[in-house]
């Protein structure tokens, strides 16, 4: 990559080598690194700044706010929103995503409790804290997937409170996909008619439209929001994410806070207005097929990853169709040195955009290397 | 003083490591005691440090509960959360939160938070672990 550091402090100019090093290195995070939007440079210079509610008037016009809102469309487009039910915002991240959803959840149902699996990324339980929320965690399989018999005894036994079901679209450690279509056939079963789903779709959401089986996680499969990341599967120097609800659910929250005087149902109000620019460019460049394409690469170097590790005799796995190869911990000074998040014993690599299979192949000799001389 | 609660799958030398990772940090234990089950060590602490020693488990490897929070143990079934939350509720208890902190060998520990600790630990004496 061709690099101008004319005039950049030593500091800078340091940091840029040793941050340059370490992404080439990183295997275990699942964020992409096949991306350069220096072309949107320019930008930098402009105090970008999409102000609340993107599909809301405003007088402040330094804004990307209606690049945004064709973001918002693709990607409600892609989760099978209804035609005229959707409404979202470019977000700073998975996490805000789903604090939007559970606030919106709150709102909605202000006596519901929230279930989640024991899987669920920790950043959930400070949500929960933040907005006060009652909560039940529920137990998780091997696989990451949510405890379906431990959701349903739990459901039935509180029926007569409406439940908040916050699924996760790819656990952290081992991409584990809730089933939000038999979530909400379980709804059904026990006569839930008012509940709330929340598809954390972080990491999936970009990739899970384009698998075979698609999995259940978006609005045609029940989900009432969905969070999604933009710096994960996609790619940006700056971590971002795009949130979708249905608008009547939003809607129902903004006349709640109309007596604010208020109409901005975004969390920060001040928003970013670069990242809206770089998904932009991001879909508009890919698009649908694009994104299939690096979606069908990434899984089959995950099979490529899975097979490899398995052929030296060290018992990787997968869910299907993953990006998340989960095998036995390694040693602390592979961890460092490929950046491989470790927990309970299992460590794992993510397939993300952007890795190359030498980069891999080197990985996964270290990782034989060291099981050899153990 | 109050109590910290720490929960960590039961190994040899694990009051040890505490103790020496506590000793490191300059904090004093008043006392300790432990407890094992089904593979579960449920550590009871008295510190000096109260909120230093909060904060140097919460970075650390253990899952360690302050005083405020219930410790519950539960046979690892689907349901058992639930029929917990039921008793609290059929008691006249408001949960905030229920939480797994650790399972094994059949047996889950919980963290419960509660409107009513005292109420609550009345209704869930026969499954809590913080009376050691």
């Amino acid at each position: 990559m061709d690099r101008d550091t004319r005039g950049l402090p030593r500091e800078l100019d340091e940091l840029l080598d040793a941050a340059t090093q370490a992404r080439n290195d990183y295997l275990g995070y699942p964020v992409a690194k096949d991306f350069d939007y220096r072309e949107l440079a320019d930008f930098l210079a402009i105090p970008l700044n999409n102000l609340g509610d993107p599909f809301q008037d405003s007088t402040w016009r330094v804004d990307s706010r209606a690049l945004e809102r064709e973001v918002v469309r693709f990607f409600a487009q892609l989760t099978r929103a209804e035609d005229d039910d959707w409404w979202g915002y470019v977000t700073n991240g998975g996490s805000e995503g789903n604090l939007y959803g559970l606030y919106l959840a709150r709102e909605l149902y202000p006596s519901g409790i929230v279930y989640f699996s024991e899987e669920t990324h920790y950043s959930v339980s400070k949500n929960l804290h933040l907005l006060n929320m009652r909560h039940i965690m529920i137990r998780a399989q091997e696989s990451g997937e949510i405890d379906y018999d431990d959701l349903y005894e739990t459901l039935k036994i509180h029926r007569d409170v409406p439940p908040i079901i916050f699924a996760n679209i790819g656990t952290t450690m081992t991409e584990g996909k809730d089933d939000i279509a038999r979530i909400r056939e379980m709804l059904r079963k026990l006569a839930i008619h008012n509940a709330y789903i929340h598809s954390d779709a972080a990491l999936c959401g970009p990739v899970a439209p384009f698998l075979e089986p698609r999995p259940p996680f978006d609005f045609a499969d029940g989900a009432d929001s969905i969070s999604m990341s933009g710096h994960k599967f996609i790619g940006s120097p700056i971590p971002c994410g795009v949130v979708l609800a249905k608008k009547q659910h939003v809607e129902r929250i903004a006349r709640s806070i109309a007596y604010i005087g208020c109409l901005d149902t975004t969390i920060t109000g001040s928003r970013n207005g670069l990242t809206p620019l770089i998904l932009w460019r991001a879909i508009r460049k890919l698009g649908e097929e694009g994104l299939r394409r690096r979606a069908q690469q990434s899984v089959a170097l995950a099979e490529y990853a899975e097979s490899e590790l398995r052929r030296h005799g060290i018992p990787a796995w997968r869910n299907p169709n993953a990006l998340t190869v989960v095998f036995p911990a390694v040693p602390e000074t592979l961890r460092r040195k490929w950046q491989l998040a470790t927990a309970k014993g299992q460590s794992h690599i993510i397939t993300m955009p952007g890795i190359a299979r030498d980069t891999l192949d080197e990985c996964i000799a270290d990782i034989v290397r060291c099981r050899g001389n153990a | 003083m109050k109590r910290i609660t720490v929960i960590a799958a039961d190994r040899l030398g694990l009051i040890a490591d505490l103790s020496e990772m506590l000793e490191r940090a300059g904090i004093n234990i008043d006392t300790i005691d432990a407890e094992e089950d089904h593979g579960t060590a449920y550590i009871s602490l008295q510190v000096d440090r109260y909120d230093d020693t909060l904060a140097l488990l919460r970075d650390s490897e253990y899952q360690a509960v302050p005083e405020e929070v219930l410790v519950i143990r539960i046979e690892d079934r689907p349901g058992g959360l639930a029929r917990i939350s039921r008793r609290l509720a059929e008691g006249g208890v408001g949960i905030r939160g229920m939480a797994m902190l650790q399972r094994a060998n059949g047996w889950c520990a919980v963290a419960v938070t509660s409107d009513d600790n005292a109420l609550a630990r009345q209704i869930l004496a026969d499954v809590l672990m913080e009376q050691l």
